[in-house]
């Protein structure tokens, strides 16, 4: 890393690479004829000051807060985890099996089982690629991409098939709703019980990455295998383990989905979480505290981007550039590398 | 029978080249997520040239100068800037269905699809029936595919620069003390992928439906990700993996036309490139002696 | 005011249908239930569409939007909004956005927005809610009118023409994916079909998607070359056509502004005219004596049509005009008895 770069510390880094992001991004839609001004203006509004603004940057924010934690976490033990859309699904599907499987039972027993469901189902979605890369060396990027589309395929079998709700002419590809007791939010998304259960899920992950063994060994293992292996460690415990917490929190986002803002499941629902989330948990530097700053700003970027076309006619693709020039930039580590090529060249042509 | 042969041709094609494209950069330590981005902007140009232009060469042309100037931008942010390969290529695969689809409305003030009326030269003509006719669909760049293979296969394999493309993506700190610079060897490899993106692009956008579509890769340059390691990373692996994606999506449109009465939910139909792909990568990754990690896997690319 | 629905009329049948069913058709056209409201009540009122595909299907995306933008020109509204609401998660954000953004008028389409409605309507009881393409609401809603259009109806009409010009026996129906609307267009297709031919082998083939039209070629490739060589397209068009040109087979897709691609082989056009809907409804919606409630739309009142297209009898093979021409009759009868009630088009949600 240079030395400039270095002295920014990783938080500056990512504020400032963010912010280049965002400059590039409003040359390009001045130079198409766009006013940046009144973009900026319509973003801001959506995603802070207009009426329930920031409670809609809290609910995209939220999902996006666990699954990026599950990625930072498997991340940190050296393991690429980007099924994090397809875990987020089948998820959300185990909860809602139990969610409408339990007519009747009072909620403070429904809820908690719903969330193991579908934090065991989630880690189960995620055991495979890690069991295959720990175990035999699959690589898991592949593996869990593919794992995305068939979750993807799973939860419109769950919506138009098994749990579709049949009310009407029968063509919704929607579930059933779960009772209205059962909800932990409304649309909004934004509740004591939703703040309480992120709260403790970024304590109890703190702990686990700073406090443990785990996290120990896991930063260990990702940093330098080879020397862990010395050290006698078990490897393919912890990233088995990492894989396994991974899936559950991306599980856990999803029945937070079901019983909090939306109330059922639809198909195809936040297509974009999986990938965003990989971008949030490298933005905050893979830590916890680092992470919660990074889900605001994309959760608020979300909310904005729904806000947006009241303001102005941008096509909806002006966002996917602003996402796509962060994550191309974002991992930037060396800007003096870049004046030292020039620099050769320029020296070479001398 | 003969649309299992035809489909399987044309659907594999622009994945090959793509795949292609991945094997050089593969080869160069280069984990290429971004290859479903250069599709599409490939994709985009040569059709966007050709209505400009009228001249198909042309739109290829463009095509693979849109790709090259791309790939030197990627090349900029992981080589010199030390970006980590894989999120950038994942952001560069988002810019390419972003940009394209934003092109649209601000060049031709349209939204979804780019129409033109001449595609891809197709060799085979004046024929309708049996396989003959089949294969008239096909366009030329599907029967290039074993010309460009080889060409690939060639250069990796045969010449001495294959030898130090090698060398940068498996020793980098090797290939320097040997005077190779692998900054500048990763440039010209992920130059001749973006080339061959281009041609990958335009094999879909002027050789099947003859029109751009938004986001009309559809994912293709990440089937053509896998196929490179499918394939363990050299060209004739990638070809055949391409080959067996575009052989299992036609399996799967005619097993929903003929066994119609399957008890299964398409959805689950659906799965099975997916599932089959994990199995493949599976026994690939056994093949090659599994348990070490690919090179570049983790997107660092190393340099000594 | 009955020039609404006049207008209406005449652009399905504009597609090239002779005097004299023109005649049936207009008798069998009463008018919509509710009164035509004075149009200058939309001047100076925001309308806003939140839609659930994106804009560029030159199909009915874009007809919704035409119509949209049609109510400024025509009506005097204010400002229109149209935003493309394509993550199912966010479609109650974004119809609460609209509708706190001092939008007079809010409107969504498709199946998916049903809950969403349901649920943001009762919070802004001043702004008027319509869903186009949606299930009545019940108990129903005050400020949220649900507008039904019965496009199956029009697939058993295509099923009789593709039946008559089928010479092999087999037909083909594309589907973008078994979604229960799209099942049910299927099994009416089949319906009117069998009753030309009630041998009728009808080919059904799933893309998985409604905008891959690189695979869409390729399924419909392989459910012609299975024997079909009439397609029904309820799926991606520009794929589907393109299949159709290359191996000589007809088609019938309800996309207009493509037909110019290859007019010889389209033989029939099964239309839902939402920008129509989208004006009519904006109009009605406009007037204070306004309420919600549900309209079936359907081919009663035009919102979904049948026609031959004018390019096909002018490019297509005199000796398949012929015979389209000579089912033409049965069809106009089934279109009446669809209308009166007399004749009923199965209407079945399950998986071809």
């Amino acid at each position: 890393m240079s030395a400039r770069m270095a002295r920014l510390g990783p938080v500056g880094r990512s504020v400032a690479l963010v912010v280049a992001s965002i400059l590039l991004v409003s040359a390009v839609l001045t130079l198409s004829g766009f006013s940046v001004l009144t973009v900026a203006n319509g973003m801001w509004q959506g995603a802070v000051s207009a009426p329930g603004a920031w409670q809609m940057s809290f609910r995209w924010g939220a999902p996006l807060f666990l699954v990026a934690i599950g990625v930072a976490i498997a991340l940190r033990a050296g393991f690429f985890n980007i099924g994090g859309l397809g875990q987020f699904y089948v998820g959300a599907t185990a909860a809602l099996f139990v969610g409408l499987g339990l007519p009747g039972l009072p909620a403070i027993v429904v809820l908690p089982l719903a969330c193991l469901a579908a934090m065991a189902a989630g880690a189960l979605f995620a055991f495979i690629p890690g069991w295959l890369r720990v175990r035999y060396g699959t690589d898991e990027v592949i593996t869990t991409l593919m794992s995305n589309f068939i979750g993807t395929l799973w939860l419109q079998y769950v919506t138009a098939v098994l749990l579709k709700d049949p009310s009407g002419t029968g063509q919704q590809t929607a579930t059933r709703p779960v009772e209205e007791a059962y909800r932990i939010a409304n649309v909004q998304g934004v509740s004591p019980v939703t703040v309480g259960i992120l709260v403790a899920a970024a304590i109890l992950v703190w702990l686990l990455l700073e406090r443990t063994p785990f996290g120990i060994t896991s930063a260990i293992a990702g940093r330098n295998p080879v020397m862990a292996r010395w050290q006698g460690l078990r490897l393919e415990r912890v990233g088995l383990l990492a894989f396994l917490l991974s899936g559950a929190l991306a599980g856990l986002a999803g029945a937070i989905e079901v019983f909090g803002p939306q109330g059922r499941l639809v198909s195809g629902f936040s297509p974009q979480l999986g990938f965003t989330a990989v971008l949030v948990a490298i933005v905050g530097g893979l830590n916890v505290g680092g992470i919660v700053l990074a889900a605001a700003f994309f959760g608020g970027l979300q909310a904005a981007l729904l806000y947006l076309p009241i303001v102005t006619p941008l096509p909806p693709s002006a966002l996917d550039l602003l996402r796509g020039t962060i994550a191309l930039l974002i991992t930037v580590t060396s800007l003096s590398a870049l004046g030292r090529a020039l620099g050769r060249r320029r020296a070479r042509s001398d | 029978m003969e649309q299992l042969i035809a489909t399987t041709l044309r659907t594999s094609a622009p994945i090959a080249l793509v795949a292609l494209g991945g094997v050089i950069a593969w080869r160069a330590g280069i984990f290429h997520l971004g290859l479903e981005g250069l599709m599409v902007i490939g994709a985009f140009f040569a059709v966007a040239g050709t209505v400009a232009t009228g001249e198909v060469l042309i739109g290829l042309l463009a095509a693979i100068v849109a790709c090259l100037i791309a790939s030197a931008l990627f090349w900029v942010v992981i080589v010199p800037m030390r970006a980590n390969a894989i999120i950038a290529g994942l952001g560069l695969s988002i810019i390419g269905v972003g940009a394209t689809s934003y092109l649209l409305p601000v060049l031709y003030g349209k939204r979804g699809i780019l129409e033109v009326d001449q595609g891809l030269w197709r060799p085979i003509t004046g024929v309708q029936a049996g396989i003959a006719g089949a294969l008239s669909e096909l366009s030329v760049m599907v029967w290039l595919i074993p010309a460009f293979v080889l060409v690939v296969w060639v250069l990796v394999r045969r010449t001495s620069w294959g030898l130090r493309l090698a060398a940068v993506g498996e020793h980098p700190f090797a290939a320097r003390s040997a005077g190779v610079d692998p900054a500048r060897m990763r440039l010209v490899a992920l130059l001749a992928c973006g080339v061959l993106c281009a041609l990958g692009g335009a094999a879909l956008s002027l050789g099947s439906i003859v029109a751009f579509r938004e986001n009309m890769t559809e994912g293709r340059g990440y089937i053509a990700f896998t196929a490179v390691i499918f394939g363990g990373g050299g060209p004739i692996g990638a070809a055949v993996a391409s080959l067996f994606f575009g052989f299992a999506e036609a399996v799967g449109i005619q097993t929903q036309l003929v066994a119609r009465d399957l008890p299964v939910p398409s959805q689950f139909i659906l799965m099975l490139p997916y599932i089959l792909t994990i199995v493949a990568v599976f026994i690939s990754g056994l093949a090659a002696g599994g348990r070490s990690r690919l090179p570049g896997a983790f997107g660092e690319l190393r340099d000594g | 005011m009955s020039s609404t629905p006049s207008r209406r009329s005449r652009r399905i049948l504009s597609g090239g249908l002779t005097a004299g069913l023109l005649a049936t058709s207009l008798v069998a056209a009463p008018i919509a239930a509710q009164d035509a409201p004075d149009p200058m009540t939309c001047a100076g009122k925001n309308v806003a569409f939140a839609s659930v595909q994106p804009r560029g299907d030159q199909s009915v995306v874009d007809g919704t939007y035409d119509g949209l933008e049609r109510t400024k020109a025509e009506l005097g509204v204010a400002n229109t909004t149209f935003v493309e609401a394509l993550d199912p998660a966010a479609y109650e954000a974004v119809l609460t956005n609209l509708a706190a953004a001092g939008n007079n008028v809010v409107m969504g389409n498709f199946f998916g927005m049903t809950e969403p409605l349901k649920a943001v309507a009762p919070q802004f009881p001043d702004v008027h809610f319509v869903h186009i393409y949606g299930d009545p609401t019940d108990p129903v809603i005050e400020n949220l009118r649900t507008v039904s259009y019965n496009y199956y109806q029009a697939a058993y009409l295509a099923g009789i023409v593709a039946a008559a010009v089928s010479e092999t026996g087999t037909i083909g129906f594309e589907a973008g994916m078994y979604l229960p609307g799209i099942n049910a267009d299927y099994w009416a297709f089949k319906a009117g079909a069998e009753t030309v031919n009630p041998e009728i082998q009808v080919l059904a083939g799933e893309v998985g998607s409604f905008s891959d039209d690189v695979k869409a070629k390729e399924v419909v490739s392989a459910i012609i070359s299975q024997g079909a060589d009439v397609i029904f397209s309820d799926g991606p068009t520009v794929g589907a056509i393109d299949a159709a040109v290359e191996k000589g087979a007809f088609i019938l897709h309800g996309t207009p502004s493509l037909i110019a691609r290859s007019p010889e082989i389209v033989v029939g056009v099964p239309l839902v005219s939402f920008g129509e809907s989208v004006f009519d409804e904006t109009t009605a919606a406009c007037a204070e004596d306004w309420t919600g409630g549900h309209q079936a739309s359907g081919l009663t009142d035009g919102a979904i049509g049948f026609y031959i297209a004018d390019e096909f009898r002018a490019a297509g093979d005199p000796a398949v005009v012929a015979k389209v021409d000579g089912v033409l009759e049965q069809v106009e009868a089934a279109r009446a008895g669809i209308i009166s009630g007399e004749l009923e088009v199965p209407f079945v949600t399950d998986n071809p």
